[in-house]
């Protein structure tokens, strides 16, 4: 990739975590009444996605999966905004949707700075746990689904003003990520697996560097 | 003259084998390896709020997959190439000498682009040598020199060495455990910090729920539309009873103590993992190129070629501060960052020896292995370490096996660090004790500041002191997250003053066993090296001694430390009922006396007689004795010749 595309990318993604930061921050304090809801889902989805584009780019846009620094810097930021996040719930209690949202916003940073921490140090490590997570999560998700029924049905009456069930908000969050992590985390890490198996067994060098 | 034995009247000087001796690298990767598995079969076994055994799992396939994958690593970190046409001599010669130490398979000669020096990469079935461009030239033209081939010669015999002692394996796997072992806990760390704090904060919000409403509402949705167009049958849902337990069990489970039991668990062998990475690996990687000068040394009998050959490249190194740790990888941001440490603690990490001791410890081959307080002060932080880690990880009082444990390895870690001493002539008559003193000072020093931090807690806020041993008790004996009884001030009174008597009371008991067993130990050694006459003492000699430590930490470990402690200890002596308690004590008697009647029997067949005219020699062992009538050299295995005064 070229510098001059890097560098711009890089600042985009520092304004998308400090932005994600004020909002889910605004978001955890207000109060919210049907009519924003879908504003709300809207911006809970963005938040989600971008936390996790965010995440996945950042330590290929600086140093390509080795271990740097500013990874632990990153981290500190993930987790002093997943700490006001936590800490706005615990105060206010009585804005249930937003609570959802704030539920979102650290499960999402949790995973996304657990992810940054391993792929910044080994991809192949990163994969593993990706993958096992994944399956672990999606055999939940199943069992969910077949006890309790549609996964985002449920998210919606969640949403409803009244309703009081944040958990499932947490729930979608895993969802989200499973989608996410499966496909990369399985054939990657197996998939690698397999090649170095194969070059081991019949001696094979490694792929040269272009 | 050589530190290690006395000279010959004709020849180079002969030095302490130290192939012959039970090899510093082999006991350091397995003191890691028993530190990192023995520590996560402890956090894994057993009753446990958080399942961690899958971490165990996970760092056994990874530490493998890590040795399987380390060529591709090198590729990668180094940029690797196989070496073209224009360095087929060089690869000519590599075959040659493989043949001359016969080393099969033959490791293949690559060039590297982001290395200056020459390295060896390589896994269970792949060697392979690589150098940097400018590196592999200078050797490629000094091939043919009259003088200087033999320099050549000597760094490929380096090389080859390692695959020849198994360092790519032995050495790669501690390297891959050491990385997948701190990677590992710390992203358990952190999920579980964070999955479990969610838990902290879902928790509440779980019990207000309706489950009936909720249900209702699912099973209105399933009828109207089915789930994915199939017709569920309603016994799949939850049983609202099944519900209301679920809701109990959480309402009783206390998940601020289930996250302090995560993070305890993982956070110890994460800094454990770090620690060990940054010194002990290190350490080893160092030895590791002792060991393989050393080989070079005994095959070319001088070395001045080898010499020559490293000091050239320390002399294109000096200017370098990042190639003393092969860091030749870094990025340019990164060095900058590096070149700012001081150089003193710069040398703590760093995994190429200097000229200067390469040097020394060819010329005194016996300095590979630690003496004296320095050997002391290593095992004894080792056993700290350990201590810490598994005191940690579940409640364990003096008397139960993770002590054992510690005792058994200090006084293994010891008896093997001594030999050398021994092999030398050296009398430890006093110095086992010094060693046993220094080696439990860590450890004294640690337990110390546990127990001045209790009694702090007591004197000035018993109420808290309570709390925090409540917590600390339900973390380490497994019970948190499950319901119950706090306390008591009076209670956790009681609590420290026993704790205080028992750990105090373990110092002295601790230095008695270890001292008694190393004095005990290093007299079976010396006199073992008197058996001179010994069939095949070449190969099996060492074996003996070795054995004979295994069968002393067998005795300590089923017979001794379970017997004392049952006498000092009360919590212990109901133990002196059990049958399983005496069988032990009895099996370990045997095992003792039958290896008392085995040495006795070999020693007067076998001691103080010269293997080749059958008559008496001295009592005691010296390196480089003679027998006094034929003058034939006893134990000349124990001994190598090479010439070191031509590089002075």
């Amino acid at each position: 990739m070229s510098p001059r595309i890097i560098r711009p990318m890089r600042w985009l993604c520092w304004v998308i975590v400090v932005l994600n930061t004020i909002l889910a921050f605004v978001l955890a304090n207000r109060s919210v009444t049907s009519a924003d809801l879908w504003w709300i889902i809207v911006l809970a989805l963005w938040l989600l996605v971008s936390s996790m584009g965010v995440g996945g780019l950042l330590p290929i846009l600086y140093w390509r999966y080795t271990t740097d620094w500013r990874a632990w810097l990153i981290l500190l930021a993930v987790l002093v905004g997943s700490g006001m996040v936590v800490y706005q719930i615990i105060d206010v209690p009585s804005s249930e949707p937003a609570q959802i949202i704030a539920l979102l916003y650290p499960a999402s940073f949790c995973m996304v700075g657990t992810a940054i921490i391993v792929l910044s140090m080994r991809r192949d490590v990163g994969l593993l746990i990706g993958a096992v997570f994944s399956v672990v999560t999606i055999w939940l998700l199943v069992m969910i689904w077949l006890r309790y029924g549609n996964v985002f049905e449920l998210f919606l009456q969640a949403m409803q003003p009244g309703a009081h069930n944040p958990w499932l908000g947490w729930l979608l969050s895993l969802y989200l990520q499973a989608c996410c992590a499966v496909p990369f985390a399985l054939i990657g890490f197996v998939g690698w697996t397999i090649r170095i198996i194969r070059r081991e067994i019949h001696r094979q060098m490694p792929l040269t560097p272009h | 003259m050589s530190a290690d034995a006395p000279s010959q009247p004709d020849g180079p000087k002969p030095h302490i084998n130290i192939f012959a001796l039970p090899q510093q690298t082999t006991i350091l990767s397995i003191m890691i390896v028993l530190v990192i598995f023995g520590v996560l079969l402890s956090i894994s076994a057993g009753t446990s709020p958080v399942e961690l055994w899958p971490v165990l799992v996970i760092i056994a396939i990874l530490s493998v997959r890590g040795l399987v994958a380390k060529p591709e690593h090198d590729f990668h970190q180094y940029q690797l190439v196989p070496a073209g046409e224009t360095f087929a001599p060089l690869q000519q010669r590599i075959h040659e000498l493989c043949e001359e130490i016969q080393l099969t398979p033959v490791p293949q000669l690559l060039i590297a682009q982001k290395a200056t020096s020459i390295a060896t990469s390589g896994s269970l079935r792949r060697w392979y040598i690589f150098a940097g461009e400018a590196y592999a030239t200078w050797m490629l033209e000094n091939l043919q020199h009259p003088q200087r081939k033999m320099q050549v010669h000597a760094i490929l015999l380096h090389e080859l060495h390692h695959f020849q002692h198994g360092d790519n394996i032995r050495i790669g796997y501690v390297y891959a455990l050491l990385r997948a072992s701190y990677r590992v806990m710390l992203w358990a760390l952190l999920f579980l910090m964070g999955w479990i704090t969610l838990l902290i904060i879902v928790a509440d919000t779980f019990l207000t729920l309706s489950p009936a409403d909720l249900v209702a509402d699912v099973e209105a949705t399933i009828a109207a539309h089915g789930i994915l167009g199939i017709d569920l049958p309603s016994d799949l849902l939850i049983a609202e009873a099944d519900l209301q337990e679920m809701q109990q069990q959480i309402a009783r489970t206390d998940y601020r103590l289930v996250l302090l039991y995560a993070i305890t668990n993982t956070l110890g062998v994460f800094l454990v993992g770090l620690v060990l990475i940054a010194l002990i690996w290190r350490k080893l990687l160092r030895i590791r190129e002792y060991y393989a000068d050393a080989r070079v040394a005994h095959i070319q009998k001088t070395i001045q070629p080898l010499m020559f050959a490293h000091l050239s490249q320390q002399r294109s190194q000096d200017n370098d501060q990042s190639a003393i740790v092969s860091l030749q990888w870094l990025t340019h941001a990164q060095r900058r960052v590096w070149e700012q440490v001081p150089k003193p603690v710069c040398r703590l990490f760093v995994s190429q020896p200097a000229f200067k001791d390469r040097f020394a410890r060819l010329r005194g081959p016996a300095t590979i292995y630690d003496s004296g307080p320095r050997l002391a002060l290593f095992i004894g932080i080792y056993g700290a370490l350990l201590w810490f880690l598994l005191a940690n990880t579940s409640l364990y009082h003096i008397s139960d096996w993770p002590l054992h444990f510690l005792i058994l390895t200090t006084y293994i870690l010891i008896s093997l660090g001594l030999i050398v001493q021994h092999v030398q002539g050296r009398h430890v008559r006093h110095e086992h004790l010094t060693i046993t003193a220094i080696t439990l000072l860590p450890h004294t020093i640690l337990l110390g500041s546990v127990l001045c931090v209790l009694w702090v807690g007591l004197l000035f806020a018993p109420a808290m002191l309570a709390d925090f041993l409540d917590a600390a008790i339900a973390v380490t004996a497994r019970y948190a997250g499950i319901e119950q009884q706090g306390l008591s001030a009076a209670a956790a009174q009681s609590f420290v003053i026993e704790a205080s008597i028992i750990n105090l009371l373990q110092i002295p008991v601790m230095f008695g066993i270890i001292a008694l067993a190393i004095w005990g130990q290093s007299q079976v050694t010396r006199r073992v090296l008197t058996w001179y006459s010994f069939p095949q003492a070449e190969h099996r000699l060492m074996r003996v001694i070795t054995a004979s430590i295994a069968l002393m930490a067998l005795v300590l470990a089923l017979g001794v430390l379970p017997l004392v402690a049952s006498i000092i200890l009360p919590s212990q002596g109901d133990n002196m009922y059990s049958p399983l308690f005496w069988a032990s004590v009895g099996g370990a008697c045997v095992l003792g006396l039958a290896g008392g009647l085995w040495f006795r029997q070999q020693d007067q067949r076998y001691a103080q007689q010269c293997p080749c005219c059958k008559t008496p020699v001295p009592d005691t062992y010296a390196a480089g004795n003679t027998c006094p009538t034929c003058h034939c050299v006893l134990h000349p295995w124990l001994l190598v010749q090479y010439d070191t005064e031509g590089t002075r």
